[in-house]
């Protein structure tokens, strides 16, 4: 990973689900930058192995949590007690189910919903409230490339991770007056999600590799270090008039109408 | 810029990197030309007014970096590519292209003069056009090369009695995002900024000649306040940079939530 710029110097961030690929690099950058870290995940031991696997033990600590208001403040109080006041906040997508619509049940639906919309607020919340007073704050929500449009098979996370998208809009103009900025990252295709469309041949069988870079103008699958330099570009204090942004890292993959031939 | 905005701005390096400014003798152009200069960029600055070209040029020599200045009206495309041609002579190769010529001509659309409508989509969005063309030349020949144009928020939510600067602004993002899709397979990287309110002559100029009040402005922002200039700078810098080497097409917003806001 490039060397960073010192540019989060002393701050405390959050990052929330660790299972997700992700979570790594983006707790290293996080790190080089400056910050310390504090890795939730709601399977024990989980954020412990990847803060364990990055090694650099003063920066980083691995907490459990759960899935409800009163667990999330609980780990919240603890992350405060053993790093101090975070500052930043950064949540992770989890690793998608791909369900043929046909097939999907409400159960399917809810709980997707549940892992990406609701924790994303809870841990919002509980980070707004906290924010020591006269204290500036930075919420990045990490989404997914099918936010942007349908994609089949991926209808429950289309729909939650646009509806965290609405949701970094309205946190945005009910805070930025207090000097929280709240912000999202949609991440490109990357070679574990290309390998993914790949193997499901089921649900898309025309879009193999080949044609899933020719989809990318860049012609390039999204390499972690592009996230990261994105990542930090809107956790950075010059970026403070950053609000209410989403901010792909796709390669052109959202604006593209696909009116050529592929290759 | 003074010496405290530019340490306020992100930390990005372009040395020896070409670049290129329309628009970038005064203001915010002038501003993205000093953090370049600063950053180790060859800048070559194209700007209409002769004597604000070249005083820009004395400001960086005072300051210890080296611009050049050629004067360039963005609505005539030869003087778009004389501009290209005249930094590629002199440094090899254009690296990067910041398109920021602009202009405020507002009024009511049922009175609007053709030429204030003219002038604005010859000077906003051809003259986008036109020096994203003659970036291309020497980019897609290197394989290699980032483009940015100014946008604006106004190119994204409507704004009454601007129908030609939206219009000429929107136009500007969707021909960002043509370029960006046509070019990507070739190299080179198109994006747009969008900037809400930043005091800058031509939100001067709106202010003077009445079609916005300050007040209005404060109270749109959801941070309460206007942007600051090097605020805008970093993220053209950034933009530009290869820590955005994965973004292309993408608008960015610099606009402290305005677009965010769609209450009353």
């Amino acid at each position: 990973m490039p060397e960073q710029p010192q540019t989060l110097d002393g701050q405390v961030a959050i990052v929330v689900n660790a299972c997700c690929e992700f979570s790594q690099p983006v707790t290293t950058g996080l790190i080089e930058a400056g910050a310390r870290v504090a890795l939730v995940d709601l399977f024990p031991g989980a954020a412990t192995q990847v803060a364990a696997e990055i090694g650099v033990t003063d920066d980083v600590a691995g907490f459990v949590t759960g899935s409800t208001e009163i667990e999330v403040d609980k780990t919240f109080r603890s992350i405060e007690k053993r790093l101090g006041a975070p500052t930043i906040l950064v949540t992770l997508p989890a690793d998608p189910i791909l369900v043929a619509t046909e097939r999907l049940t409400s159960t399917d639906v809810a709980e997707i919903v549940q892992t990406e919309v609701v924790r994303s607020f809870l841990w919002s919340s509980a980070f707004s409230s906290e924010l020591p007073k006269n204290t500036s704050g930075a919420v990045v929500h990490v989404t997914g490339l099918c936010s942007l449009g349908g994609w089949p098979g991926w209808l429950p996370h289309t729909v939650a991770f646009s509806a965290v998208h609405a949701m970094v809009h309205a946190l945005a103009v009910e805070w930025g007056h207090r000097g929280i900025r709240v912000n999202s990252l949609v991440p490109g295709m990357t070679a574990a999600l290309a390998e993914q469309f790949a193997a499901s041949d089921k649900l898309a069988t025309h879009r193999k590799m080949k044609s899933i870079l020719a989809r990318i103008p860049t012609r390039e699958l999204m390499p972690y270090s592009a996230l990261i330099d994105a990542l930090l570009y809107l956790l950075d204090p010059c970026s403070s008039f950053v609000n209410g942004e989403i901010l792909k890292v796709d390669g052109g993959w959202g604006i593209w109408g696909r009116l050529e031939a592929q290759a | 810029m003074s010496h405290d905005r530019l340490a306020a701005i992100g930390h990005y390096t372009f040395t020896n990197q070409t670049a290129v400014i329309t628009g970038g003798g005064r203001g915010f152009g002038f501003e993205v030309a000093h953090a370049l200069a600063a950053s180790g960029a060859n800048v070559v600055i194209g700007e209409v007014n002769e004597e604000l070209g070249h005083e820009a040029v004395r400001q960086l020599a005072d300051e210890g970096t080296t611009a050049r200045f050629v004067p360039t009206d963005v609505r005539d495309p030869r003087q778009v590519d004389s501009l290209a041609a005249a930094a590629v002579n002199e440094f090899g190769a254009i690296d990067l292209w910041l398109n920021n010529a602009g202009i405020s001509l507002h009024g009511p659309s049922e009175t609007l003069p053709v030429e204030s409508w003219q002038k604005s989509i010859d000077i906003m969005l051809s003259g986008t056009f036109w020096g994203c063309q003659a970036a291309s030349r020497s980019m897609l020949e290197h394989g290699s090369g980032t483009i940015v144009n100014m946008a604006s928020v106004n190119g994204l939510l409507a704004q009454a009695g601007r129908a030609a600067y939206c219009a000429a602004k929107a136009g500007v993002i969707r021909l960002t995002e043509v370029l960006a899709s046509e070019w990507g397979p070739r190299g080179v990287r198109v994006n747009a900024i969008a900037p809400a309110v930043f005091m800058t002559e031509l939100a001067q100029q709106s202010l003077n000649d009445g079609s916005a009040t300050l007040d209005v402005y404060l109270e749109r922002s959801p941070l309460g306040r206007l942007g600051e200039l090097n605020e805008l700078v970093n993220t053209v810098l950034f933009a530009l940079s290869d820590k955005a080497a994965h973004l292309n097409g993408n608008t960015l917003r610099v606009d402290g939530g305005w677009l965010s806001d769609h209450y009353l």
